[in-house]
């Protein structure tokens, strides 16, 4: 009897033990962010008006507005449609604009579902990128899987878009991306984790660019940053895109058009492998040969030729591989010449496969000397048509008018 | 009164097999390739990790081979015919401290860790004193029964591991792991001793072999389980870099956590999967404390043979808890850490060396 009446007692004791949790938060309070938006402050009335609030405190060097897309969770259904909002605040570091914006919410943001981070191009070219990105990795609430994407002019339109199907607006973004494989002149998504990788080896790199009006984003082109300065230098437009991921082996999809007897035919991709070979007979002057390998198929013609004849096709192939050739040269020209920025991974390729010949070269590549403005870049194309559709001719001839 | 009691209190080679990985596997995993991807080039960190690997096969089977050849004896026991009794039980005691210090730290690390990335706001004390309530749980029970949840946890949480790893397949990256073998010896070396730290824990074998009925299969079981950890390591380091990078890598505190987070499981319904990996993780970390308590138990208990298991746990447990407790900052508790790690390396590899060449050379043998 009485050992269990102990037992009893223990029993009850575990209650006051395990019932309870610290750290219950109801799923209503918490606001989930799904998106962020870093853009400058250009508001002088606010600092005054800080100057005024707090006059001892130390300022940083420029103020951010940091505006987040948070969910309202009861209205998730399927498919990434819901209700969100908004929510702005500005201040002179990232946590700053945190505490700003607790004030202004009722549900405390909660990082851990955080889709994209958008930054505005101005955010980009003053070279605040790495400052900014710290918080993203040092916060343990951040995950490294973050898609970050530099808007053309200011970074939270991008998150005010209305889609047409009521995504929501960061769900939307984050889907765009993977439409990758379709669309030639996108850049394939780069992660918070990639760019702590980028700026810790001082290599230069890209991200993807989106421009946004109203209802809809575009997600082509991209933005250069040059890896000692750390800063962003300028755009790629869509074709320089291409080029872009062309040379650096990741095209997933996407087409070709090419002009041939006054009128267009399409390409297809289905395949598209790019191989670099580095000559490093002079280790100042390294030599690159890119070899472009394509296979795809005849998508879409408009110009009156037979497809089933053996040399149209053979022609066709050719125009491509000039096509291709043009793409790529004008992106390594830009590159070389305009941004002086080795954002093509070519310096990562010495560094793998000539390791020695990179330790000589690495100050200098993209900076200093810049031995990469001068280096020469060899393209080779081969194209191959593999299915030419279902038909062989859709119309007759068309008369002249 | 018992209402079951288990038949035996034997334990074969499979128990000791499992009782080697499930120990070493521990705090260190998390940090690992942080510490070693700054002294070496690329993915070749692995290389150091083989080779201190293989060093600690080399000290894992002496360590097994002395505790073999004098079956069913304490440790106190055979290290007083080779050494004198003063000294044996000297060392004993020592040893016992060591446990007891490398438990407290590791509570407090687990409460830690616990803290950051699953209960931000309760109360540090609270965390720590739920964990070590299960490891005294677990160590005042069946010893063998506590070397029997080692066959039942560890390959949980190795699938979870391995599940881990694979879906992290899709952000490896090939150019991460390349160049290969560019590495100063200088690094290799430097990220061998890093790695040597965190394969220690098998010194444990030392008393657990006095519980086995036939001991000559022993090393060879203790040197299959410490050939698990070896590999573990090697792949994990390798998706890491794959993932990560060697220089971010060698940013990250703690890159098995950030590799846990960025699991996606196909299909969207899962997130936050570091929750269940901290689970399983918490778990091996209960194996690794519940032993370590449990041998400080057993030392303790070798030197003083009239007292009972139960109550040297009670006069112990507040001290541990008390000890946990005291370091601030996460320095500090990094710091006690390391001061652990090189009493691990006296009594994991330089004692059981001693010991067995003094065997040999006075060809002291057990009765078996």
């Amino acid at each position: 009897m009485h050992k269990r009446r102990r037992l009893v007692l223990c029993g009850m004791l575990l209650l006051f033990l395990t019932a309870g949790c610290w750290d219950r938060i109801d799923i209503e309070e918490r606001g989930f962010v799904l998106g962020t938006a870093i853009d400058l402050s250009k508001n002088e009335e606010e600092e005054e008006n800080i100057e005024a609030e707090s006059p001892g405190k130390p300022k940083g060097k420029t103020r951010f507005i940091l505006t987040n897309q948070m969910v309202i969770p009861g209205t998730i259904v399927e498919d990434n449609s819901g209700e969100t909002y908004n929510v702005s605040a500005s201040g002179d570091t990232l946590f700053e604009c945190v505490r700003e914006m607790a004030a202004r919410t009722s549900q405390s943001p909660f990082y851990e579902h955080n889709k994209i981070l958008i930054l505005s191009e101005d955010v980009a070219k003053r070279g605040h990128i790495p400052s900014l990105l710290d918080v993203f990795l040092r916060d343990k609430e951040m995950k490294r899987s973050i898609q970050v994407l530099i808007a053309v002019g200011e970074a939270r339109k991008a998150l005010e878009v209305k889609p047409q199907n009521k995504e929501m607006p960061a769900m939307y973004i984050n889907s765009v991306v993977n439409n990758a494989y379709k669309n030639l002149g996108m850049h394939p998504e780069v992660l918070v984790g990639d760019i702590h990788e980028y700026l810790l080896l001082d290599e230069s790199f890209t991200l993807p660019r989106i421009m946004s009006d109203g209802d809809e984003i575009k997600m082509t082109g991209s933005a250069v940053f040059q890896g000692d300065a750390k800063r962003m230098i300028g755009f790629l437009s869509s074709e320089e895109t291409e080029g872009l991921n062309i040379i650096k082996n990741q095209v997933e999809g996407g087409l070709f058009q090419v002009e041939i007897e006054g009128d267009l035919i399409v390409y297809e991709i289905k395949k598209l492998k790019t191989r670099i070979s580095a000559d490093v007979a002079d280790p100042l002057r390294p030599k690159f040969h890119v070899t472009v390998l394509a296979q795809g198929n005849l998508g879409e013609k408009y110009a009156m030729i037979d497809p089933f004849d053996a040399d149209v096709i053979t022609n066709i192939e050719h125009k491509l591989e000039h096509e291709i050739e043009r793409i790529v040269n004008s992106t390594t020209e830009k590159l070389q010449k305009d941004f002086e920025t080795d954002a093509m991974g070519l310096g990562t390729l010495l560094k793998r496969n000539h390791y020695k010949v990179w330790k000589r070269l690495e100050g200098d590549w993209d900076r200093g000397e810049k031995y990469f403005t001068r280096c020469e870049i060899e393209v080779t194309a081969r194209v191959q048509i593999e299915r030419r559709g279902t038909i062989i001719k859709s119309h007759g001839a068309l008369g002249d008018m | 009164m018992k209402s079951f009691e288990y038949g035996d209190q034997e334990i074969s080679h499979k128990e000791i097999m499992f009782a080697v990985p499930s120990m070493v596997v521990g705090l260190g995993i998390l940090t690992l390739p942080q510490r070693i991807a700054g002294s070496t080039n690329a993915s070749d960190g692995w290389v150091s990790i083989l080779g201190a690997g293989i060093i600690i096969l080399f000290f894992v089977w002496i360590t097994a081979k002395l505790a073999a050849q004098f079956p069913k004896m304490t440790f106190v026991e055979y290290a007083a015919r080779l050494i004198s009794k003063p000294a044996a039980i000297t060392i004993t005691l020592l040893f016992s401290l060591y446990l007891l210090m490398f438990t407290s730290n590791i509570v407090r690390s687990v409460a830690n860790v616990a803290k950051d990335y699953l209960f931000e706001r309760t109360p540090l004390e609270v965390l720590m004193l739920v964990f070590f309530l299960v490891v005294i749980y677990g160590a005042a029970g069946s010893r063998a029964g506590l070397l029997r949840l080692n066959l039942m946890f560890f390959p949980v949480a190795l699938i979870v591991l391995i599940l881990i790893l694979l879906f992290n397949l899709k952000h490896f990256e090939i150019d991460n792991i390349l160049p290969v073998f560019q590495t100063e010896w200088s690094g290799y070396m430097k990220a061998a001793r890093e790695s040597l730290y965190s394969f220690l824990g098998f010194e444990i074998v030392l008393f657990y072999i006095a519980l086995m009925n036939r001991t000559q299969k022993a090393p060879k079981a203790a040197m299959v389980g410490m050939t698990l950890p070896i590999l573990i390591y090697m792949i994990v380091y390798i998706v890491v870099i794959g993932v990560f990078g060697n220089q971010a890598t060698s940013q990250i505190i703690g890159p098995l956590i950030d590799l846990a987070k960025e699991v996606i499981v196909p299909g969207q319904f899962f997130e936050r999967i570091e929750s269940i990996f901290f689970v399983i993780w918490i778990m091996t970390l209960f194996n690794t404390t519940a032993m370590a308590f449990d041998v400080s138990i057993m030392a303790l208990n070798s030197v003083f043979t009239k007292m009972k298991k139960i109550n040297l746990i009670f006069i112990t447990s507040p001290f541990v808890f008390l000890i946990g407790i005291l370091p601030n900052t996460f320095h500090e508790i990094m710091t006690i850490g390391t001061w652990i790690s090189y009493f691990g390396i006296f009594f994991s590899m330089l004692l059981p060396a001693l010991l067995f060449i003094i065997s040999k050379i006075r060809r002291v043998r057990g009765y078996g």
